[in-house]
């Protein structure tokens, strides 16, 4: 199994690296990057905006110019964004096999379907890492071009504390979204479930149960929503666990057993 | 599976069924391929070709019957003799990002196969060397095809279940693949179970042909005897159409007004001897001017074949 494993991930890393959409992620995560950093140099120049929906947001954003008030912004930022990019990208991994009917190609194979999921929840872990460690290296580089306030070495640990569990949290809510593209055959279906699962997660964390709601517990954790806490209540490890697993099993099993007719 | 290595059967349906809701796409299928045979697998589309490959793959599950390949029964998901079986499911599709190359590449990984030297034989084998690295959403309708059988062909399998290959081949291509595919069989035992609605170039293939018509497996026949199985006519022109009817008919041949303005015998002994009925007709006063002697083709074959059991 393992064998299989390694074979078939060195294969779904070759098809993730010749895709347009690999490139166009990691620029669209050096763009959320830059975007970040705008809004920080926004917040230290106030009086650069005009009157308008940029200014309105700014000032909404009630951030200090501070190096504590932009790690706090930057993680909130990828508690939502991350949602959505990862949701996306294994919304590709799994959606196109069937999108492009290359699925056939991958079912009567001497190597396990199970090797063949297992193989692509790890591919796009290690894309939407790789992702993940992009916008981290550079919020830290653009904090330092923008020459913030309040630094101190103390900052570090905490800020890649909470940025790597709010990645992993995102990262736990992946096997749902393959499911739905094996599910659906294809990635649109998934891609909808994600947009419905972000207002859903708006829903209950305005409604005080977003602690239950697996797609809310990252933002509730990294401040998104109800203010900032990075703490984990024991329903929301549960519900992130069941998930996790339901999704995985749910993939492996539609893979393993479902008629397969694309 | 003993008994499977006596009898030689590499392929074995039994009451192969599958329902799509109230739909029998495959209804009671029961066939059997011996090894190093080419089974042409005939039928209309919509007639459960597909279905039935699928199933003989493991990619969906029967309603009832079971298939086996190499004596090990199929069941989805679970592992069967994958290693030893090459396959190509309706259109061939691969990643269109990734190259000729990269394509088999990958293909050769996931079968376990060491170095090069397979993937460097197949691109060889099926002329694709110009198109090494060429994106596969670039190449044309042939070529794709080309990369779908090199992808099937790329392990040397015991077994190649083929859907439609000929789809997208241009006539020299088509030669080529069925002579490749004649060469694998005759001369590496692998055998092959093709799918075609096209009984001529089935008939060109194959060692037997089953025809599958509404889910029903209507008719399974040697190739070598398809020949007699042919209806023929004897097509007379004779300028006193309707005198030489009733003539013949009085004469108990069952006689027809052909379309082309002749008439139409289809009596086997007419067709065996047309010169007696030529003999007949001058000495009655009803001298032909044209005899022809017309074998049904293969499409009229197939389509009188499932007419009739349909019916």
């Amino acid at each position: 199994m393992l064998k299989d494993i390694f074979v078939t991930l060195s294969i779904e890393i070759t098809k993730i690296r010749k895709t347009m959409i690999f490139w166009i992620s990691i620029a669209a995560s050096c763009f959320m990057s830059f975007i970040l950093g705008l809004m920080m140099w926004l917040v230290m120049n106030p009086d650069l905006l005009p009157p308008g929906i940029l200014k309105t947001k700014v000032d909404l954003a009630a951030i200090n110019a501070d190096w504590p008030s932009y790690i706090g912004f930057v993680e909130m930022a990828v508690a939502a964004l991350g949602i959505v990019l990862f949701g996306f990208a294994v919304s590709w991994i799994f959606g196109r096999e069937y999108h492009d009917r290359t699925v056939k190609d991958l079912l009567a194979l001497p190597v396990s379907r199970t090797a063949i999921v297992i193989s692509k929840l790890i591919a796009v872990s290690l894309w939407c890492l790789l992702l993940n460690a992009i916008v981290f290296v550079l919020s830290l580089v653009t904090g330092a071009l923008l020459q913030l306030p309040l630094w101190s070495a103390g900052l570090f640990p905490g800020y890649l504390t909470v940025f790597a569990v709010t990645t992993l949290l995102c990262l736990l809510l992946c096997p749902p979204v393959a499911f739905v593209a094996s599910a659906g055959k294809g990635y649109l279906p998934s891609i909808g479930f994600v947009v419905l699962c972000m207002g859903l997660a708006n829903l209950f964390g305005n409604i005080g149960l977003g602690s239950f709601f697996p797609w809310t517990v990252p933002m509730i954790y990294a401040g998104a929503i109800g203010g900032v806490t990075n703490q984990l209540p024991i329903e929301s490890i549960i519900a992130m666990g069941i998930t996790f697993i339901a999704g995985t099993v749910g993939t492996v099993y539609y893979w393993k057993y479902a008629d397969q007719c694309r | 599976m003993e008994n499977n290595k006596q009898n030689g059967k590499v392929i074995e349906t039994a009451g192969l069924t599958k329902l799509f809701g109230s739909l029998k796409a495959v209804d009671e299928v029961s066939l059997n391929v011996e090894k190093g045979e080419i089974y042409g697998f005939l039928g209309l589309n919509g007639a459960g070709k597909t279905t039935t490959i699928r199933m003989l793959l493991g990619m969906i599950r029967p309603a009832s019957g079971e298939a086996r390949l190499f004596g090990k029964k199929i069941i989805p998901g679970h592992p069967g003799p994958w290693e030893k079986v090459g396959y190509l499911v309706e259109m061939p599709y691969s990643y269109p990002e990734l190259t000729v190359r990269e394509n088999l590449s990958a293909v050769s990984r996931l079968r376990g196969l060491k170095g090069n030297n397979s993937l460097e034989k197949i691109i060889q084998l099926l002329h694709l060397t110009p198109y090494m690295k060429v994106k596969a959403r670039n190449l044309s309708q042939g070529n794709n095809q080309r990369l779908g059988l090199a992808k099937a062909l790329i392990h040397r399998p015991e077994i190649l279940i083929l859907d439609e290959p000929s789809n997208g081949l241009d006539p020299s291509g088509i030669v080529e693949v069925r002579e490749l595919l004649k060469d694998y069989a005759l001369n590496h035992g692998v055998t092959v179970f093709i799918s075609s609605h096209n009984l001529a170039e089935i008939a060109k293939l194959a060692t037997r042909i089953g025809i599958i018509h509404h889910g029903r497996l209507v008719q399974e026949i040697d190739a070598e005897k398809l020949d007699a199985e042919l209806e023929k006519s004897l097509f007379i022109g004779i300028r006193d159409r309707k005198g030489a009817v009733e003539f013949l008919t009085g004469k108990g041949f069952a006689v027809n007004a052909a379309n082309n303005g002749s008439i139409q015998i289809s009596d086997p002994a007419a067709c065996e001897e047309p010169e007696k009925i030529n003999t007949l007709l001058v000495q009655n006063g009803f001298p032909p001017h044209h005899l022809n002697v017309v074998q049904e083709d293969l499409e009229s074959y197939f389509l009188r074949t499932i007419g009739e059991k349909h019916a």
